[in-house]
């Protein structure tokens, strides 16, 4: 199954660990990257971007979303999310960071389309678990 | 009653020590109370002129007083308002009150003198006025009409009037002018329901001083129902020590709510952003070996000059941390600081990029600061404005100019550079704040320093953004100039 995995992540190093771990896991999946929340925001909020960019729905797109950020941190583009994705629009998000931080979690839980929690850095087996909860994608 | 023996018997029955004297002065008649009173045998005062019984320093001109008594002669008290003393035959003297009545004896204007035994009242007396001299408290008694009938000695002192220019005053004059007209108010309601209880209600209180100045006071109230009335007692205490010393509290409190805030704040942060570059740098050098096997050997070298960037990006992140941390430890000596060639060299020591400085000082001289503390605010500032200046502009300049008012010293650091977007203002001053419209490197702690030094120098930064300039306003009091000058002897 061919699906797509869009990181948004201000650091160089880190993306390029998710295109590592990809590459190194059996997922098929295709990564769009974004180095700032808000050019993901700009993108999936723009119904012609987001076709151009992420592909229709469904199926869902994966958002691996990173909580640190400077200029808009993965906080604040969860509340924008929120009041812009549909209710049935299938964007799923997992917040990653470098630390496991109790509050972060908390906070990031109280959103219905936030799935998981992911701490840095990102590895193949992490990321076949991801998809195979959510996509249901078994290899 | 004309007849002499009526007089005697009268006067023998009579409880209260009387003596009878004539216009001339002279011992007409005494009943037994009054030459005991005085020591004397029965009849021994008759036919001796009345002043043997005056003190020494009133006999001079008690005659004359009592000839102006038998110009006019009245039922009444003698020497109202003055303490009276009589004088025993041992030399003795004692307190006495002394009624005065006219009286035809056989044709003869006499006066009929009763002499009240007030020893004991006046031991009593005595006693409550040691008693309130010695509470620590100022004890004032008031009329209903305000009027100050009593006071005692920590009241002299406290508020620097003697007795005599307190009594009789209104007790309005020890209330700062701003308050009379209310406490005249608060003073008659209170009148109207007399009960035992603290003034003020919650309420700040202030004494004035004769010499003007005022102090924090807390006022006990206590009605006490006078003979000419209902008086109230009011029991003040000079509270600047408690007042100043809940003021430390509270100040130290919030200094550590304040403190607790950053610690919490530290703890995210450090989490956050010490933590990435090392998981990161993890994470690069689990590729490195995989790489290594596979012979990427060009996939490894890339690896590893971005883990020694990350490494590097680390250490300035915790040298940054660690000044900080330590900002507060910076010496607070305060000394004359040049601002023009301060500006000058920490510019000098940065690399300028195409930014053009413009400097305008009209700052009053001297101008005191912690010359460490100033030289890492303008450090910060000025690096800043280099670091986010805009590079599709020409023109880039940064502007400082400097001023003084109402016993401050301004800064401001203005510059034409990318700005900062309105959504971020708010965090300006946090730590690990990254906010401006650019990718560019930084600790995201350059504000947070500059923030905390100018708080410890009492000061205040903010930021305004105007006329597509990105401008920090700088504080710093000056106040204190004249006693550091003091304290030194004198400034160089």
């Amino acid at each position: 199954m061919n699906f797509k995995i869009v990181v948004v992540d201000d650091d160089d190093v880190d993306r390029y660990l998710v295109q590592r771990a990809l590459a190194a896991s059996s997922l098929e999946a295709e990564l769009i990257e974004y180095q700032a929340g808000d050019l993901f925001v700009q993108a999936v909020t723009d119904p012609n971007r987001r076709l151009a960019e992420m592909g229709s729905t469904p199926p869902p797109i994966l958002v691996l979303l990173d909580v640190n950020m400077p200029r808009m941190s993965g906080f604040d583009v969860l509340r924008i999310l929120e009041k812009e994705v549909k209710e049935n629009d299938l964007v799923v998000v997992t917040m990653y960071s470098s630390s496991d931080y109790a509050q972060d979690r908390a906070d990031a839980e109280k959103y219905s389309f936030v799935k998981d929690f992911l701490v840095k850095p990102i590895t193949a087996e992490k990321l076949e678990h991801l998809a195979n909860s959510i996509f249901g994608v078994c290899h | 009653m004309n007849n002499p023996e009526q007089y005697k018997i009268g006067l023998d029955a009579c409880p209260t020590p009387i003596i009878l004297v004539s216009s001339g002065g002279v011992v007409v008649r005494t009943n037994s109370r009054l030459d005991k009173l005085f020591g004397y045998d029965r009849g021994e005062l008759i036919g001796r002129s009345v002043e043997i019984l005056v003190p020494e320093d009133i006999r001079p001109y008690h005659p004359d007083l009592r000839d102006a008594y038998f110009d006019v002669p009245t039922t009444r008290r003698m020497g109202t308002g003055r303490d009276l003393n009589g004088v025993r035959k041992d030399g003795e003297m004692i307190p006495v009150e002394i009624g005065l009545d006219p009286i035809d004896f056989h044709g003869d204007l006499m006066v009929m003198v009763s002499v009240l035994d007030i020893r004991e009242r006046k031991r009593g007396e005595v006693m409550i006025r040691r008693a309130m001299d010695a509470a620590t408290s100022a004890m004032i008694q008031v009329d209903e009409n305000g009027r100050i009938e009593l006071v005692n000695e920590s009241t002299e002192i406290l508020f620097g009037y003697t007795k005599d220019e307190l009594l009789g005053m209104s007790i309005e004059m020890l209330v700062p002018e701003r308050y009379r007209r209310k406490h005249a108010v608060y003073r008659s309601s209170y009148q109207t329901n007399r009960d035992k209880r603290a003034m003020g209600g919650g309420r700040e209180l202030f004494g004035l001083r004769k010499d003007g100045t005022e102090f924090p006071v807390e006022i006990g109230l206590t009605p006490i129902e006078g003979m000419s009335g209902n008086s109230t007692m009011a029991t003040i205490n000079d509270v600047t020590r408690q007042r100043e010393v809940e003021r430390q509290i509270k100040e130290t409190s919030e200094r550590l709510k304040l403190a607790n805030g950053e610690l919490q704040e530290f703890a995210y942060s450090t989490s956050h952003d010490l933590k990435a570059p090392l998981t990161s740098i993890a994470g690069l050098l689990s590729y490195c070996g995989d790489d290594l096997e596979n012979g990427k050997i060009h996939e490894v070298q890339h690896n590893i000059v971005r883990a020694k960037a990350l490494t590097e990006r680390l250490a300035k992140r915790i040298e940054d941390m660690l000044a900080l941390a330590k900002a507060e430890d910076f010496s607070n000596k305060k000394s004359n600081v040049d601002v023009a060639s301060t500006v000058n060299d920490v510019w000098n020591a940065l690399e300028q990029n195409g930014v053009k400085l413009e400097t305008s000082f009209r700052h009053a001289e001297p101008f005191q600061t912690v010359s460490t503390r100033f030289v890492v605010v303008l450090e910060n500032l000025l690096s800043n404005t280099i670091k986010y200046r805009d590079p599709e502009k020409i023109n880039r300049f940064v502007q400082i100019e400097t001023w003084s008012e109402s016993n401050s010293f301004f800064m401001t650091v203005a510059d034409n550079g990318i700005g900062i977007p309105p959504e971020h203002r708010s965090k300006l001053f946090g730590l690990f704040q990254r906010i401006a419209n650019s990718d560019k490197p930084g600790s995201g702690l350059g504000l947070a320093l500059v923030k905390k030094h100018i708080a410890m120098l009492h000061g205040e930064v903010s930021f305004e953004s105007h006329d597509d300039m990105t401008v920090f306003k700088v504080q710093l009091p000056q106040a204190e100039v004249h006693e550091l000058e003091l304290a030194s002897g004198g400034v160089a």
